[in-house]
């Protein structure tokens, strides 16, 4: 069974893992998660605080809580046409953060 | 004379020939910093009201700041500065990184302007200090990559040349102001105020040294905040801003079909990816391009000298189309052929026009065509549907030249509408004239205040609002509750003011922590800034713009605002879907926080006096402007 090296602390029992990409950018976080779905949005954002520290710092307000305007999007649609951070996630999901929109 | 300017100015009477150097007062420079605030400072007195944009009474600016040309991180820019023929006579800037900008300075002046027309095509040549008219017979009806190629030949390589392409010449409201051959000082029109004049070029050349207050100290923070780079360095270092390209699309930022499709319909990110990072800059030969000792080098060249789009200038090699060209040429007319976008773009810097406005045009054309408003017989043949990439580049030389189909669209898309019998009004997307750059307001509310109430409407380089600069403290709010933005407000737009008047680049700004723009501009002038002194200095400029735009009878709340950028209606797809931004809530609450006349927008006498602006008092009592459009 592959693991994921980036999910500190999880157990990986049996087949509990499902397809689950997480992405920032162009930067692909992982791609399966150790659970089996449905999961809720905010744990598997909230995992990759300690793969992905400086990632996830910049996800985050000075209280190091997931900022409210952080643009997430579960198969391309942005989480406020869904659940927001308790958007559930299957089986096959992927996760997409946009970094930042600013350009000219 | 302040630090951080070479303290003098040319003025060059084109009618006369007559040339002069003024010297700049520093109480000017430091109440208004440099670039469009001085700009806007001194042509306020010097254009008489209601001058004609296009005549002898405009005056021509090329300012820099007290920052371009020296260690500060980005000191790359300059602002052109005028009366828009293209936003009703309006204020007009446009802001340009390159190498011109620190050059001029190097060349002895703080900025140039232009008054009165030339009887003949001419260019200015300034030379350590010393300035001459030259004719420009020869230069005249050049494309902007020979022009400089000659000029180079004829002055030296250690030369800086800003310029006009052919459709300046031809007064094209499209036209743009270019460095460096493919960087380009682009809205407002004010290619074709330069064009007016008879002005083809303008040719620095020296060596001289930007006098410092604490040139070590300066050098320091260079060293300092190098070291500290964030937000968005890491994707502008690899990518340019073709980085953002397909998250901008994907996210609802970026436009889709004219800004009336949603990307997961229209365009979807298979699409996005195609004229998107990876993919441009895995184009042949691609090598990072930076202006004037940029630490970033977000620009970048590439060759393509084979297929239907090759290109045929500098043997193939041209710039790498820049976000706003891979979104408007892109995913706005549904095209997803990378290399038409590079060749457009490659039109577009040669004949000096707007990519934006050019886009913004095509598109309003292609709306037009495919709901049967227009046909073949009035495109000279052209099969204008959504993603034609042939027709696309076709129509983009036509434009160019003026010639055919493209006369009609030469003006921009207000105009295009206009000599079309206002057909399709929807379709025409612009604000008093000016083509919106490929940010949706629907995304990012707060740009609609900048799209709507700035001097210049319309731009996404004002106003701040697209992304804040790492650690600008700002009160956390929900940007779809649309009250209480105000002070969030004043204070993205005020320091992006100062930023764009100091001749510093934007992704400068973005990419280094807030701090480094006080410490810089403070090490650099010998003045104090902080926080307030930033916020006040800013609405200064800003408010200084707007008095030139209020003298000329302009409210911008009368102005015209398309639906689509507000979601009225809102769309039933995408990620801005079910969307109407509350312009109303947010700008009268703005307005009556910075003391403007939530009406009139004139600003109260209390709130000119604590910018120390009482000159403008009794001018502001004679302002007869229409009332708002709601």
């Amino acid at each position: 069974m592959a693991s994921n090296p980036y999910i500190d602390g999880c157990a990986f029992v049996g087949n509990r893992i499902m397809k689950l990409k997480l992405s920032w950018g162009r930067n692909i976080l992982f791609t399966e998660f150790a659970e089996v779905g449905p999961v809720r949005l905010e744990p598997v954002l909230r995992s990759a605080r300690e793969s992905h520290p400086k990632i996830y710092a910049s996800w985050c307000d000075g209280d190091g809580q997931l900022r409210n305007s952080l643009p997430v999007f579960v198969n391309g649609e942005h989480i406020r046409y869904k659940s927001g951070m308790e958007t559930e996630l299957c089986d096959g999901d992927e996760v997409y953060i946009v970094p930042l929109i600013a350009g000219g | 004379m302040a630090n951080g300017y070479m303290g003098k100015i040319l003025n060059v009477d084109l009618t006369t020939g007559r040339i002069e150097s003024e010297a700049l007062s520093e109480s000017v420079c430091q109440d208004y910093i440099g670039g469009y605030g001085i700009g806007a400072r001194l042509l306020y007195d010097r254009i008489p009201a209601g001058a004609d944009p296009l005549g002898p009474y405009n005056i021509l600016g090329f300012l820099t700041g007290p920052l371009t040309g020296t260690p500060a991180i980005i000191g790359s820019r300059f602002v052109a500065v005028g009366k828009s023929p293209k936003t009703a006579g309006g204020w007009g800037d446009a802001n340009c990184g390159g190498y011109f900008g620190p050059h001029l300075k190097f060349a002895g002046f703080d900025g140039v302007l232009f008054n009165g027309i030339a009887a003949k095509p001419v260019y200015l040549l300034i030379n350590e200090g010393q300035a001459e008219l030259l004719d420009a017979g020869d230069l005249w009806g050049r494309g902007v990559t020979p022009l400089e190629d000659l000029l180079a030949a004829r002055h030296g390589k250690d030369i800086q040349i800003c310029s006009i392409g052919p459709a300046g010449e031809k007064l094209s409201l499209t036209a743009c102001i270019m460095n460096d051959k493919e960087r380009a000082a682009a809205r407002s029109g004010l290619g074709a105020v330069m064009g007016s004049k008879n002005l083809k070029a303008v040719v620095v050349k020296g060596k001289m040294k930007v006098p410092l207050h604490d040139e070590d100290g300066m050098k320091e923070l260079r060293k300092k905040y190098l070291k500290e780079a964030t937000g968005p360095f890491t994707v502008f270092k690899k990518y340019g801003t073709a980085g953002i390209t397909h998250d901008a699309i994907l996210s609802g930022d970026g436009p889709v079909k004219n800004w009336a499709g949603a990307a997961a319909v229209d365009f979807p990110s298979a699409q996005s990816r195609k004229i998107s990072d990876e993919a441009v800059i895995g184009m042949e030969a691609y090598k990072p391009y930076g202006c004037w000792r940029c630490p970033i080098a977000c620009g970048g060249k590439l060759a393509q000298k084979s297929g239907k789009f090759a290109l045929e200038l500098n043997e193939g090699i041209g710039h790498k189309p820049e976000y706003e060209t891979l979104a408007m040429f892109g995913s706005n007319l549904l095209n997803d052929d990378l290399p038409s976008i590079v060749k457009v773009n490659e039109i577009c810097n040669n004949y000096g026009m707007d990519t934006i406005t050019v886009a913004a045009t095509i598109g309003y054309t292609i709306e037009c065509y495919e709901n049967g408003l227009i046909t073949a017989d009035d495109t000279d043949g052209l099969a204008m549907n959504w993603g034609n990439a042939e027709a696309i580049v076709a129509l983009t030389e036509k434009i160019g030249r003026r010639e055919g189909f493209g006369e009609v669209l030469a003006d921009g898309v207000k105009v295009a509408w206009e000599k079309l019998g206002r057909k399709g009004t929807e379709y025409a997307v612009h604000v008093q004239g000016e083509e919106i750059p490929a940010h949706d307001p629907k995304c990012t509310p707060g740009l609609a205040m900048t799209y709507y109430l700035c001097a210049t409407p319309g731009r996404h380089t004002q106003g701040g609002e697209l992304n804040p600069a790492p650690g600008l403290e700002l009160e956390q709010l929900d940007k779809y509750a649309y009250s209480g933005h105000a002070a969030n407000h004043l204070k993205l737009v005020a320091v992006m003011e100062v930023c764009n008047a100091a001749g510093l680049c934007m992704f400068g700004y973005l990419s280094y922590p807030f701090q480094s723009i006080p410490d810089q501009l403070s090490a650099a002038t010998g003045w104090e800034f902080d926080m307030d002194s930033l916020v006040e200095t800013g609405l200064r400029i800003f408010t200084m713009r707007h008095a030139f735009n209020l003298r000329e009878g302009i409210n911008p709340l009368a102005r015209n605002m398309p639906g689509r950028l507000l979601g009225d209606p809102p769309l039933s797809e995408g990620n801005v879907k079910n969307i109407t931004v509350d312009l109303k809530t947010m700008s009268q609450e703005y307005l009556e926080f910075i003391g403007w006349d939530v009406d009139s927008t004139i600003p109260g006498d209390e709130s000119l006096r604590k910018l120390g602006m009482e000159f403008l008092i009794d001018d502001m009592k004679k302002v007869n402007v229409p009332g708002p459009a709601w």
